[in-house]
């Protein structure tokens, strides 16, 4: 009896492997070409939405949240205080104020709210939840990312430091309005304090920070959805806002499941799930072509990826240099290589391609060039010797390179680097690390010495405004790693800020994106692409460059 | 026997503190930072990354921030996630019974499979049963489980559509309570299989080489000697003492089933404490780093006390007095 199970046991183990092996040829053959009248994949969950996704940490706080997975969710769940459009022009539709108006100077900005919208427990928002919400972010015991947004309220750095009780600059005129003065008028201003997602005072003010932790899994918003049920790893279930102020939406319910990364194109072509967010890659974008039951939106991802220069040592501080290691190195093979043809292109400069803040033209596109680079290195000093490197005033020119091991580029293309400059005579030490380790040893000025360039990738926000990255005045413990100081983008980052006038913004950036483009503060290497597929029963799903899928949500619309 | 148990139990915690002190020394001298994720905002400010490390209480002297955490602790309070920010011991509860289904389901099936493959290998040394589980043993042992795991989805979820390739539940579905379980089970049916096959390798080894000590021992000639039957001499005098060895490795397996199989987990999203094991090391999310760890080193503890505590039971010769 027993032997018959085992064997039972160890023909099935061998059969399937046997069988598994040949699977991945399948595919192609399988589906449902042959059977056109068989029901759209995934219809047998009818009126409900399921989005899978890799990561949700359960953090559904819209001041508190770490990750874009979370973030997907606070969206739902809450409104923005103003809305923005394709091209990132602010717009109060869609958002929980009226209008508002901005003083002459730029300093005081006034809110009104729209009336009668309610909270999901069904208390009425006012203006006191909106300047709550800005208020519990300036708190001593805030932990979280957003204090940026607020820090130019009056009052708000007393309140922080734990001197103030109430932010001077935040004042309630009525129910529905609510008045801010900023201590400088800035262009971002009215993005920062305008797009926050706003919390019900009742709700969430709590005693310190900690105990509003404990309403993470339990978000209340005004959103066109509600919570219904978190289970940790697994998925998150919202139900739809029958009285949502902007449309009870279409759809029965929306699920988020949690899938894994390796497996998300599996699971949306035997249809567990509706739409996913996948990877870029050459194979992924090969592999969708054989599903006939979805559509790709395929847009460009905000963001780009580079390699830092650190600019306390004296060999980076040539701008032909720089030039020269650019040229030296084959960026668009790379990419070509890495992401196919759709699915990145070589970036030259801190702008999103999509902006309005990017130039038309004038960008150097720096294609592979030895002997460009060879030429700017003599000219720089830096002179081949007989031993294959070169030298400058007896010092060798050699340097190390910190990257780390999650990401596939971050591995290969120093790997190219290092392979490209050994031809033009220059020497790289690459050092692998993990991400956290990296992240750590730039970040601390005590290190500025024990690392040369490193690699990682900046996310852009909607605007434009990168001198959180790129100031001195930002430089370690702050974002600006690599110490890059240059007095001309310095003048033309405060004036773009400063400017109000978006025509002239426009102006001011197109320049910066060029001065960056020449002066190499990283050696920009990709933006790639940032895909969706969609099942085809899913109607007016959007996300598009600037507008996660969660806006408009109420428009959601399922048919089969 | 009551004695001896109060005994080893007292001992217990001077190693639990000093397990304490190694933990923290280790992951506060390791390179990272808990906040590395957040300070990598584009909008970060130098002096909001000061303020955080402050608020955080990461600027401390690291002896404080130790005693902080260790009184904390034994009033019962591990701290909260900075990533998940849900206290620890919510986060350790909310996924250990999950792992330990998953973790227990394929012991269990790793035995069922191991044990008699093992014994009849052994009884029958060098026949083809011998080598075709020995093959199968080094199959087991060999095959990456994450491959494996991969081979499995493939065929049985994406091929066959005959189980679902991820999660613990379907999704948004209430089930009532026959129809709960089976749910449970479908999901848990390739990643138990995965985690069973691949485990039944390395304790099919382990019972045959131990069995084959056995049954050349002098108490297994007389028995025969005396003229019982084969049967009786394999499983009753020889197996009982082969699986001694194995209740060592059993009893140091107690945290394992806690701690859950970080790659099957993460492959099937199987909602358990390697998961967020992994997660909390790549984050280097210090509370619940080490509050997981000291639940695994108390569960190591543990494990051997029960170990030793049942060789009293399975092998005459051992008394604790």
């Amino acid at each position: 009896m027993k032997k018959k199970l085992i064997l039972v046991l160890v023909l099935t183990l061998v059969a399937s492997m046997f069988l598994a092996a040949c699977a991945p040829k399948e595919p192609a053959t399988t589906g449902d070409n042959g059977e056109p009248s068989k029901p759209i994949l995934g219809s047998d969950r009818g009126n409900i939405i399921t989005v899978g996704g890799t990561n949700v940490n359960g953090v559904f706080n819209p001041v508190g949240y770490q990750t874009a997975y979370d973030a997907d969710i606070i969206g739902l769940v809450f409104d923005y205080l103003l809305s923005w459009e394709e091209d990132t022009t602010l717009t109060t539709e869609g958002g929980l104020a009226e209008s508002y108006t901005v003083s002459d100077d730029g300093l005081v900005y006034t809110f009104k709210l729209r009336e009668g919208i309610k909270f999901h427990d069904g208390v009425e928002l006012t203006a006191e939840d909106v300047a709550f919400t800005w208020e519990v972010i300036m708190r001593p015991d805030y932990k979280g990312r957003l204090f940026n947004s607020v820090r130019y309220i009056v009052g708000a750095e007393e309140v922080k430091a734990g001197d103030a009780d109430w932010p001077e600059g935040i004042k309630i005129l009525d129910d529905y309005t609510v008045e801010v003065t900023m201590t400088e008028s800035r262009a971002t201003n009215l993005r920062n304090i305008g797009t926050i997602w706003v919390m019900p005072k009742h709700y969430y003010d709590k005693a310190t920070y900690d105990e509003m932790a404990d309403l993470d899994r339990d978000p209340l918003g005004t959103g066109p959805f509600m919570m219904k049920n978190y289970v940790v790893d697994q998925y998150v279930e919202l139900d739809p806002n029958p009285d949502y102020w902007r449309g009870a939406p279409k759809v029965d319910g929306y699920i988020y499941r949690h899938v894994a990364r390796a497996n998300e194109l599996s699971e949306f072509q035997i249809g567990s799930i509706d739409a996913v967010n996948f990877e870029t890659s050459k194979e992924n974008y090969e592999l969708i072509k054989e599903f006939d039951h979805g559509y790709l939106i395929n847009n460009w991802n905000n963001g780009y990826a580079f390699a830092a220069f650190n600019f306390t040592n004296p060999i980076f501080q040539d701008q032909r240099v720089r030039q020269a290691l650019v040229y030296g190195v084959d960026r668009h093979g790379f990419v070509e290589s890495f992401f196919g043809a759709d699915g990145a292109f070589v970036a030259n400069t801190p702008i999103s391609p999509v902006s309005w803040a990017y130039p038309d033209s004038g960008l150097n596109e720096y294609k592979y060039n030895p002997e460009k680079a060879a030429e700017l290195l003599d000219e720089a000093g830096w002179l081949l010797e007989s031993d294959g490197w070169r030298y400058k005033d007896g010092q060798k020119f050699e340097f190390n390179w910190k990257t780390y091991q999650e990401a596939a580029w971050s591995v290969q293309f120093p790997a190219l680097a290092k392979e490209n400059w050994a031809q033009l005579g220059v020497d790289v030490e690459i050092e692998l690390m993990d991400f956290n380790s990296l992240g750590t040893l730039i970040q601390d000025p005590a290190n500025k010495d024990e690392w040369d360039m490193y690699v990682m990738a900046w996310s852009l926000t909607t605007d434009p405004d990168m001198a959180s990255t790129y100031s001195i005045k930002n430089a370690p413990p702050g974002n600006n790693r690599g110490y890059y100081h240059n007095e001309k983008l310095e003048e033309l980052m405060e004036k773009g800020v400063l400017e109000l006038d978006q025509n002239k913004r426009k102006e001011i950036y197109q320049e910066i994106a060029i001065e960056f483009n020449e002066d190499l503060p990283y050696i920009f290497v990709y933006m790639r692409t940032n895909p969706w597929i969609v099942n085809n029963r899913i109607k007016n799903f959007n996300p598009t460059e600037f507008r996660r899928y969660y806006m408009d949500a109420h428009l959601w619309e399922i048919v089969q | 026997m009551g004695k001896y148990i109060i005994r080893r139990l007292i001992q217990q915690i001077p190693i639990l503190i000093g397990v304490s002190i190694l933990l923290f020394t280790i992951f506060h001298f390791a390179p990272g930072n808990p906040l590395a994720s957040l300070f990598s905002d584009p909008n970060m400010t130098p002096e909001q990354i000061q303020q955080l490390q402050e608020a955080y209480g990461f600027d401390r002297p690291a002896y404080e921030q130790y005693f902080d955490w260790l009184t904390n602790m034994l009033r019962g309070n591990f701290g909260r996630s900075i990533q998940l920010r849900q206290p620890v011991s919510v986060l350790i509860q909310e996924r250990m019974w999950t792992t330990f289904q998953l973790a227990f389901g394929s012991l269990f099936l790793s035995l069922l499979i191991a044990i008699p493959i093992g014994v009849i290998s052994a009884t029958k040394q060098y026949s083809i049963f011998d080598y075709a589980g020995t093959i199968f043993a080094l199959m087991g042992i060999s095959i990456p489980s994450f491959f494996f795991a991969l081979l499995m989805i493939r065929f049985f979820g994406i091929h066959l559509k005959w189980l679902p390739i991820s999660g613990a539940q379907s999704p948004g579905i209430i089930y009532a309570f026959p129809y709960n379980i089976i749910d449970r089970a479908r999901h848990m049916i390739l990643p138990l299989a995965v985690l069973g096959l691949t485990g039944a390798g390395s304790l099919m080894r382990y019972t045959r080489s131990s069995m084959l000590e056995v049954i050349r021992q002098d108490y297994i000639r007389t028995a025969r000697a005396k003229g019982l039957k084969e049967k009786v001499v394999i499983y009753k005098h020889a197996l009982r003492n082969a699986l001694i060895p194995v209740i060592t490795l059993l009893g140091f397996s107690l945290p394992t089933l806690f701690s859950g199989a970080v790659i099957i987990e993460i492959m099937f999203v199987w909602p358990g404490m390697g998961r967020m094991q992994f997660n909390s090391v790549i984050q280097r999310d210090y509370p619940l780093l080490l509050g997981i760890n000291m639940f695994l080193a108390l569960l190591t503890l543990t494990g051997n006390l029960l170990a030793d505590i049942s060789y009293a039971f399975v092998d005459p010769r051992i008394r604790y007095d």
